[in-house]
């Protein structure tokens, strides 16, 4: 396959990670120099994530076992002074709280590297996303327990907010009555914006995963087969004709669109009219944003399921 | 016009489900900013699934033209083939296409390649061409061609299937081949000895001093003297026609795949073929199971070797069990001049009343000889002492089996030798030295 060659996973998709990064780090920098103060400590564990993160990201930190241990530890500095220490020592919960700030961190990678499959992108973004809200939510949030270091009252901010969250989730479901849900309630409108750029990182990634004009096809994520063999024999050795050798010579390669149009631009094209219609309804009236984003969910879901259900008879024919 | 339908690909599936997770996220959160992130994803799925279908929603061959060139339909199995197609969009319309001409798992591509994932502009050609190495001997079908377009970014796609098959016979490699002495298996299983006579034959067998008797034009001049005169000795030669009689019944299956019975038969008898037209002698072969499944009469010279490599190539396996005394009747039908009948077969379970067909061939002047595997060669030797054991076990029915068939072969009077698999051709050249020379006689 001539031209369509193994590239490395991770450099071209360095304008991925460049879109992604503003938005979490906007948020935990907020998060950081709010009113909490977590002081040195919640400044270092915020970067223990992100410089692990990064490197396990670029590829400076590449063996599993290293990768995984990394995880590891920094889950057992979050987890230690819950079990370990008593509520409010300081530096413990500090560090602790620094590491669920940027934990997002972590699996952001999986958003940008080039051997990602778009379920990990969306996931690993939408995860991300829930924490930075999370944590936002946590320090417009006034925590019950006073006179603690910063990182205690972090904590217990975020837990209010959990337990908020979940009881508003519950009022949901039992009165239908949406009051009460602090993450519904957070919105910044930086983060969001940055958040919006972040998504579109995700999403031309997957129609853009090349940067160079070489590359034939858009869906380049997709393990390749292996080569056929690392011997191959001279033409001349096989004996072949001449008329066989032309044949061969003149085979058609892999070959990119040649066309104004980006590939999937319709359909880009479609979706940022869903989404500025969304926002617009959310905005004006949230309820009605939210049956909208049910019904056309379920439209969605029909019609997809009405193409992917045909299918052709025995006698050829279309059937359903 | 008929269409195949939309699949999902594995990417398509991944967009959706990674869309769905997102949702749930969502709507536990309620934000709007983690709503975005589902409405954007499934939003761009869905529109291209359904712009897909409906932009390919006449998609199939009848949107193709197709030309195969440069396609080999014989190739010997040491050579290689070549395969070439043109495909032609009638269509009007660009898409993302990945092109695949599917070959047996026996062809190996040695130069170009069966697949080509390509943008596709309308009203262009695309040609595949490669270069395969066949890897069994046998009649193969290449294609149908399989064209499968991909929506541009690779969420779902739609296949055609080219009805453009070919045919490929591979044929074994009809060699001329001598090898050096092994040792005569009369040694291992045949009573009859090792036949030779000195006498007007083509082989050199010894220098002895001249005799007045002596036709001058066997003296050895280089190596005589003025004192002696030496003159060269060959031994006599029988210069018989020759059949080879392959079993092609059900039982041959027995052995590895690609080394089985039957292809250990047609390797032995391609040397004995290879053999006898290198000498200028006539070959016929008789492919039989139950029935004549192929029957080709005396061959000489090339273009009888061209004929007989053909017929090699095409012989496969049959359902049914080996009937030897009907094969053998059949070839004493055929045969008009004395001949040495080599049969291969397992020995399963040859059917039919043997002593009485043995008789009627050799009291027509043909001779006999059946040649036929160790069973426990056919299958590769166990490290495992547990696993070397349990497979004793396994082949201790089918070896006693065998054994019942030789004994009874043996009793008709038949010479039957038993060789290990890897010895087939020395085995097969051993046994034309040995007919030739006399061995075998009625």
């Amino acid at each position: 396959m001539g031209t369509v060659r193994r590239r490395v996973s991770v450099s071209d998709r360095l304008w991925a990670a460049a879109l992604l990064y503003p938005a979490p780090l906007y948020a935990a920098l907020l998060v950081l120099l709010g009113p909490p103060g977590g002081g040195v400590g919640m400044l270092v564990g915020f970067l223990l994530p992100l410089g692990f993160g990064t490197a396990t990201g670029v590829g400076l930190v590449r063996p599993p076992t290293w990768v995984w241990t990394g995880r590891l530890l920094l889950a057992l500095l979050v987890l230690v002074p819950f079990v370990a220490l008593p509520l409010g020592n300081g530096v413990g919960y500090d560090l602790a709280a620094g590491v669920v700030i940027g934990s997002p961190f972590l699996w952001l990678e999986y958003a940008w590297s080039g051997g990602s499959s778009p379920l990990r992108r969306v996931v690993a973004l939408q995860a991300t996303f829930l924490v930075g809200i999370a944590c936002l939510a946590a320090s417009a949030t006034e925590p019950s327990i006073v006179g603690r270091s910063g990182g205690s009252r972090f904590f217990g901010a975020l837990g209010q907010v959990l337990l908020s969250q979940l009881g508003g989730i519950g009022n949901v479901y039992n009165s239908g009555v949406g009051a009460g849900l602090p993450l519904e309630s957070t919105f910044d409108a930086v983060y969001a914006a940055l958040g919006g750029v972040a998504l579109l990182g995700v999403v031309l990634s997957w129609m853009y995963p090349h940067t160079a004009r070489d590359e034939a096809l858009p869906w380049s994520w997709v393990p390749r087969r292996a080569p056929a063999g690392p011997l191959r024999p001279a033409e001349e050795e096989l004996g072949l004709r001449p008329g066989q050798r032309e044949a061969l010579a003149t085979r058609t390669r892999p070959l990119a669109p040649d066309t104004v149009l980006p590939p999937g631009f319709l359909s880009l094209v479609v979706a940022v009219l869903l989404l500025v219609g969304f926002v617009a309804l959310a905005d004006g009236a949230p309820s009605f944003a939210l049956l909208v984003l049910v019904l056309g969910c379920v439209a969605a879901a029909t019609a997809v399921s009405f193409v992917l259900g045909r299918h052709l008879t025995a006698l050829g024919g279309l059937e359903g | 016009m008929a269409s195949s339908r939309v699949v999902l690909s594995p990417l398509g599936w991944s967009v959706i489900v990674g869309g769905l997770v997102a949702l749930l996220f969502a709507l536990v959160t309620l934000n709007l900013l983690m709503l975005l992130v589902p409405v954007a994803v499934l939003g761009i799925v869905a529109t291209e699934l359904l712009v897909f279908d409906r932009t390919t929603s006449d998609f199939g061959p009848e949107w193709f033209r197709w030309q195969r060139f440069e396609n080999s339909s014989e190739v010997r199995i040491d050579g290689v083939g070549s395969m070439a197609l043109d495909l032609s969009m009638t269509e009007r319309r660009g898409v993302y296409a990945e092109v695949y001409d599917p070959q047996p798992d026996s062809f190996e591509v040695v130069e170009g390649s069966a697949r080509l994932l390509t943008w596709w502009p309308d009203s262009e050609s695309v040609r595949l061409a490669y270069v395969y190495r066949p890897r069994a001997r046998g009649r193969f079908r290449v294609g149908p061609t399989i064209v499968v377009a991909h929506d541009p970014l690779g969420f779902g796609f739609r296949m055609a299937k080219l009805e453009n098959r070919w045919e490929v016979l591979v044929t074994p490699a009809l060699t001329v081949e001598e090898t050096s002495s092994i040792a005569t298996f009369g040694a291992r299983g045949s009573s009859e000895s090792h036949r030779r006579r000195v006498g007007p034959g083509s082989e050199f067998h010894a220098l002895r001093e001249y005799l007045p008797s002596d036709d001058a034009r066997k003296i050895a001049w280089r190596r005589s003297g003025l004192d002696k005169v030496y003159v060269r000795e060959h031994e006599e030669e029988v210069h018989p026609d020759w059949m080879v009689l392959l079993d092609a019944g059900w039982e041959m299956r027995l052995g590895m795949p690609g080394t089985e019975s039957l292809e250990l038969g047609v390797e032995g008898g391609i040397v004995i073929a290879g053999q006898a037209i290198g000498r200028s002698d006539r070959v016929s072969l008789l492919v039989y199971s139950d029935h004549v499944l192929e029957f080709v009469p005396p061959q000489r010279g090339p273009p009888g070797a061209e004929v007989l490599t053909q017929a090699f190539g095409r012989v496969g396996l049959a359902p049914g069990r080996f009937d030897l005394a009907g094969a053998l009747y059949t070839a004493q039908k055929q045969l008009t001049a004395p001949t040495a009948i080599v049969v291969f077969s397992s020995l399963l379970s040859p059917a039919g009343m043997i002593a009485e067909a043995v008789a009627a061939v050799r009291a027509s002047n043909h001779r006999l000889i059946a040649i036929c595997p160790e069973v426990a060669t056919l299958y590769p030797p166990e490290p495992d002492p547990v696993a070397a054991r349990t497979m004793e076990f396994t082949l201790a029915p089918v070896e006693q089996q065998v054994d019942r068939g030789v004994q009874q072969l043996r009793d008709a009077g038949v010479t039957v030798v038993l060789y290990p698999a890897v010895d087939i051709r020395e085995t097969a050249v051993e046994v034309q030295r040995w007919v030739r020379s006399g061995g075998g006689s009625p």
